[in-house]
Parts: C-alpha cells; sequence; structure tokens
C-alpha cells in the first residue's frame, strides 16, 4: 500500500474564529451553515 | 449553526418547536438546474421526525440561480431558495417560518456536470432591525476534502489498461452529523453521503475516460474504496495506491488508530460456525463468510469451486433431480446481504425436495463482502456501495471475457443444473441515498434513491414471455400473502410515491415489479429480489432474510406447477 497523497484542511468553523472580520460583527446575528453537525 | 445538509430536517430536529404542531405545508424550492424533486427529497423523511404531524408538500416556482462560486457580497439570487412553512398548532393558531437551504452551481470533476449541490453559508444581520449585513456562502472542509481528493484522481496519469490498480483507498477524517430515528434507525449521514459520492464519483470518471456509456458495468477499474472516519479537530485526507497484484490490508489495519469510533456502534458480531448451535433461521446480521461456508458444507451433493480476484474461494453445490432446475445465487452485489441468508435457507428448503435439481452458489463476491464486514465494523449502518462490486471493481454478471475470477462459479452453476429459471437475491438502500456533492439525488439511480418495499424483477428471453407472465403473477400474489410483508411494502411504497411520485414500475398485489425482455441472458427466466436491506440489523434482517428465503421457495413451487410438476412440498419448514 503506498501513500501516494496527504493533506489537513483546517475547520471552516476554526477559520471563521481567526477571520479578522469577526471583530466588526460584534454584537450582531451570525448565522452559520456548516456540514459538520451541531 | 445550522446543517448545510438537509436544512429542513435539521430546523425541525433542532429549532422548531413541535410539541403543539398540527399540520406543516412545506413549499419546496424548485431550480431549473436540479431534479424537480430535489429539495423535496432533501426533506425525507420528514415524516419520522413529525409522526402525529400532518405534512403536506406543494412545489414552488423554478428558480435560475446564477452564482456558480462563493459569493463576497450579499447576492440576493442566492437567498431565494428556501422552504416557506405554514405551521399550525393544536388550537388552529398559524404561523410562517422560512428555511434557507444554502446551494451553490459547481462543475463537477467527474463528468464537467454543472451541478446544484448544498454548501456551507455565512449570514450576518443587525441584532435590532434583523436586516442582513453581510452573507457568503463559504467551501466547508466537507466540500473541501471531497474536492480536493476528486482532483487529485483525475489528475492522475492512469495509462489506458484496466485495472488502474488493486485498490485505491480514499481516506477522509472529518467532524460530522448523523440522523437516527427513536428506535435507532440511521436516517442521514454526512459520512455515508461522502462516501457515496467519492465512490460513484472515481467510477463516472474511469467510466467517462472508458468511452463506456454511463452506467456500464464492465468497467474494471479495480477496487474503489473511500474510507470515512469520524474526526475531530482538522480534516486528514489522505490516498493509498495498492499496486496491481499487490496483498491488501483489512481498513482497521491501515487506518491510522486516530480515527475515532463511529457515531452509531454496534458490539462486535459473533456467529457459531458449528452446525449444532448455529440457527440461520433466527439470523439477524449479515453472516460473516466463514458461517456461509459452514452452512453450505452441510449440503450433500457435487461441490463446485471459482477463485475470486482476491483468491478467495466462491462455492457452489449442485445436486440433481427430477423436477425442473433452478440456479440460485446471493451476495452477488455484496452488500445486499440478506440475499446471501435467504438463498442457504431457500436452499436447505429445495434440499428437503426428494426431486429438487438444483445448483447454489449463496456468496458470489467474496472480495466485495470482506470489504462489506470491515466497512460494517466501522458504520454498522451505512449503504457501503463501495463494496457492491468485485475486487476488478466490476459487476461480476457483465463480464464478458477471461480471466473469468467469480463469475465462474455461476457459469458452472448454469452448466452443471441446465435450468431456465435463475434466481438472484439481491438488496437495495434501506435509507435515503444521496449525493449531495454532485447534485444530491443520485445521478442515473434516481428511482433507488427511497426504499419502495420488497419488489421483483422479472427478465425474460422472448421465448419465455408467456411463461414469465403467468409465473410472475402468481408468484406475486403468493408472496404479497408473506406475514407482515402487505403492511411493510405499503408504508414503504405510500412514503416512495410522496417524494418521487409514480415510479416506473407495475403494482401486482401490492408487489412492486419490473418485467423486461433480454435474449442475452443464460436462463429462460431471472427473478432478482430486491429488499430494502443495506443495512439494517436486529429484526428488521430477521424479516428481510425471511421474505428472500420465503420468496424462494414460493418462486420454485410456482415454477414446477407451470411444468406440471406435482411432487413436491409446497409447505414453508417449521
Amino acid at each position: 500500500m503506498q501513500k501516494v497523497f496527504e493533506c489537513e484542511l483546517v475547520l471552516t468553523s476554526k477559520q471563521l474564529l481567526s477571520d479578522p472580520r469577526l471583530n466588526t460583527w460584534v454584537g450582531q446575528t451570525l448565522e452559520l451553515w456548516l456540514f459538520e453537525g451541531v | 449553526m445550522r446543517s448545510a445538509y438537509k436544512p429542513l430536517l435539521h430546523a425541525f430536529l433542532e429549532e422548531i418547536d413541535i410539541t403543539e404542531l398540527a399540520s406543516v405545508v412545506i413549499e419546496y424550492p424548485c431550480h431549473e438546474a436540479a431534479d424537480p424533486r430535489r429539495f423535496l427529497l432533501e426533506g425525507y423523511p420528514l415524516e419520522d421526525v413529525l409522526p402525529d404531524v400532518e405534512v403536506s408538500w406543494i412545489a414552488a416556482q423554478s428558480l435560475t440561480l446564477t452564482s456558480t462560486s462563493t459569493s463576497t457580497s450579499i447576492h440576493p439570487q442566492t437567498e431565494q431558495l428556501v422552504y416557506q412553512l405554514t405551521l399550525t398548532d393544536r388550537s388552529g393558531l398559524a404561523q410562517t417560518v422560512s428555511i434557507f437551504a444554502p446551494n451553490v452551481l459547481k462543475t463537477d470533476l467527474a463528468l464537467g456536470q454543472q451541478c446544484l449541490c448544498p454548501t456551507g453559508y455565512l449570514r450576518v444581520s443587525d441584532a435590532q432591525s434583523a436586516q442582513p449585513i453581510f452573507a457568503q456562502s463559504l467551501e466547508t472542509e466537507f466540500e473541501q476534502a471531497f474536492a480536493l481528493l476528486m482532483g487529485w484522481v483525475v489528475a492522475q496519469p492512469w495509462g489506458s489498461n484496466e485495472p488502474y490498480f488493486e485498490r485505491l483507498v480514499l481516506r477522509v477524517e472529518l467532524p460530522g452529523a448523523e440522523v437516527v430515528d427513536h428506535q435507532g434507525r440511521l436516517l442521514s449521514s454526512t459520512y455515508e453521503a461522502l462516501h457515496e459520492d467519492l465512490y460513484f464519483s472515481v467510477l463516472e470518471f474511469f467510466h467517462l475516460r472508458s468511452n463506456r456509456p454511463a452506467g456500464d458495468r464492465r468497467l474494471q477499474p479495480g477496487q474503489i474504496v473511500p474510507d470515512i472516519r469520524v474526526g475531530v479537530g482538522a480534516v486528514k485526507l489522505g490516498v493509498e495506491r495498492c499496486a496491481l497484484g499487490a496483498a491488501l490490508l483489512p481498513l482497521q489495519q491501515t487506518a491510522s488508530q486516530r480515527a475515532q469510533p463511529s457515531a452509531l456502534q454496534v458490539a462486535p458480531q459473533t456467529q457459531p460456525t458449528g452446525k449444532q448451535d448455529f440457527k440461520l433461521d433466527a439470523c439477524d446480521q449479515p453472516l460473516s463468510s466463514e458461517s456461509v461456508h459452514a452452512v453450505l458444507a452441510s449440503f450433500a451433493g457435487q461441490r463446485f469451486e471459482a477463485q475470486s480476484r482476491q483468491g478467495r474461494a466462491v462455492c457452489g453445490i449442485y445436486r440433481q433431480g427430477s423436477l425442473p432446475g433452478i440456479v440460485l445465487t446471493g451476495g452477488q452485489h455484496a452488500n445486499e446481504a440478506s440475499g446471501v441468508v435467504g438463498a442457504l435457507r431457500g436452499a436447505q428448503w429445495l434440499a428437503a425436495q426428494s426431486q429438487a435439481h438444483f445448483a447454489l452458489v449463496p456468496l458470489e463476491n467474496p472480495d466485495g463482502y470482506e470489504l462489506y464486514a470491515q466497512y460494517r465494523a466501522i458504520h454498522p449502518q451505512h449503504m457501503h456501495h463501495a463494496a457492491r462490486y468485485t475486487g476488478l471493481g466490476d459487476d461480476l454478471e457483465y463480464r464478458e471475457c477471461a480471466p473469468w475470477y467469480e463469475t465462474d462459479a455461476r457459469r458452472q452453476a448454469v452448466v452443471l443444473a441446465p435450468a431456465q429459471l435463475h434466481l438472484s437475491l439481491h438488496g437495495y438502500p434501506a435509507h435515503e441515498w444521496t449525493r449531495p456533492l454532485t447534485g444530491y439525488v443520485p445521478r442515473g439511480f434516481t428511482p433507488w434513491s427511497l426504499p419502495k418495499g420488497f419488489f421483483l424483477i422479472v427478465r425474460y428471453q422472448a421465448a419465455y414471455k408467456d411463461l414469465a407472465l403467468q409465473w410472475l403473477e402468481a408468484l406475486s400474489e403468493s408472496v404479497s400473502r408473506l406475514p407482515g410483508l402487505a403492511e411493510f411494502n405499503r408504508i414503504q411504497l405510500q412514503r416512495y410515491a410522496s417524494y418521487l411520485g409514480a415510479g416506473g414500475f407495475e403494482l401486482r398485489h401490492g408487489i412492486a415489479c419490473c418485467l423486461s425482455q433480454n435474449d442475452q441472458q443464460n436462463t429462460g427466466v431471472k427473478l432478482v429480489t430486491e429488499f430494502p436491506d443495506e443495512s439494517i440489523v436486529g429484526n428488521d434482517f430477521a424479516f428481510a432474510q425471511q421474505v428472500q428465503t420465503d420468496t424462494v421457495r414460493l418462486a420454485c413451487i410456482h415454477w414446477w406447477r407451470l411444468h406440471g410438476a406435482v411432487s413436491f412440498s409446497t409447505e414453508a419448514p417449521a
């Protein structure tokens, strides 16, 4: 068995936590649709 | 946070108060780039979530969505795909609610077709006025994982000779969501959906590359094995390629130890293989291949054998008699496990008829069956279509030239028992089958995307048409009287009709039947039984294998009667 491809992805929800725009949305309503379950 | 996959179902599970709900009218969106039933299907099976609520569906006017990628500003069109609900409680009070279904148009990498697919989405609204400030579709890790793996497959120089590999493992470890009903039956799973879409998309890519028509089952790319695990934190992707002829390790052995167990675990399954303590009639889960061999060893008759692509024995038994010959097979598609038990039990009944003349191959595809067992240990209720075909990646029935491998067992069976009736026991998904990354509705398999009860497919050579018609009429009438089956079929057919409409099949005595001529087949008449058994356990499986078993018995009785034979028992074993 030869490993021919490998990579890691950051969760979309994690990425959003480091999004600089978050600061401008403080106090607003954020709705997020994802596949990772609630 | 909301679910991008099946948002309507999740809204009722997670947000909408249903304690006083009496009825709901749902106007579902339609889009010109999708099957008109696409968003209706994505609501399936709402009736299971709302058992005491009257549910009605109305199609909205069809939309055109032009957005083809993630947008960075509010795009009015992207938010037009909504379910409009009118909820009425027991006091008669009505309210309206909108459920957004975020979707984008994508060009899929396998066939280059445009598909309307669920996607991630971010909406920011003013806390006071509720007016949207910002909205953006997001390509989530679920979509990225699929796109990256498909991109890798498409970019490889595969050469021109099939098979391209012994096995191609596509690993994804990621968070996801599964929904089960109050009895623990799986209703939906993002893990399963990713498995299905990866497997079929890779298969479609190789199909297109081979210039074969869509759906051609002769393609032999090798064994395509998505391995989807429940993960937390970062999403891990990997591809492992096994060269032709290389030894194959079990998935559990080759998978990283870091993977979390499935959300739906079952206790380790053990089956006694000793003849004395093994009760086949009470079997409530797929048999191990060892158990299949143990039961087969108990038959008297002439043994025959073929070898699978991966070197496993494909075993059969032939017994001579004066009644018209019958070939009985199971496990052609290895994830359809109730037919394996049905074939063994049906053959036990045949063996008890002194003049029955038959050949049995209960497990035609042991390579697929081994993979199915490994898959079930990880996700016990998934449908596991990647285990359906052989180690070569083809459907053994459609193999046209040597090396014959597992197909040789069926060839021997037909020669040994020069039969004009072939009973081939099959199954299909017991819950909804989806491909959310390529348009949601499984391409080419729309009628198979929901269960529609136990049904019968009959194919006949031209000279056998009248006989086949008479036989199917008698068989369907008898099968409809099997205990519990009429009600089981009625419920599933009613549900099927409300989501998919007329199914392109005729109903005979409450049994869906498909009848067609096939002069290429090697028996006069062939019956394919279809029980929704992917993947059920417990009482559901026990019922499935009992129906398969009884159908074999009834099929033989009616066949023999039409041939004027009288010396056999019509009774089911006690």
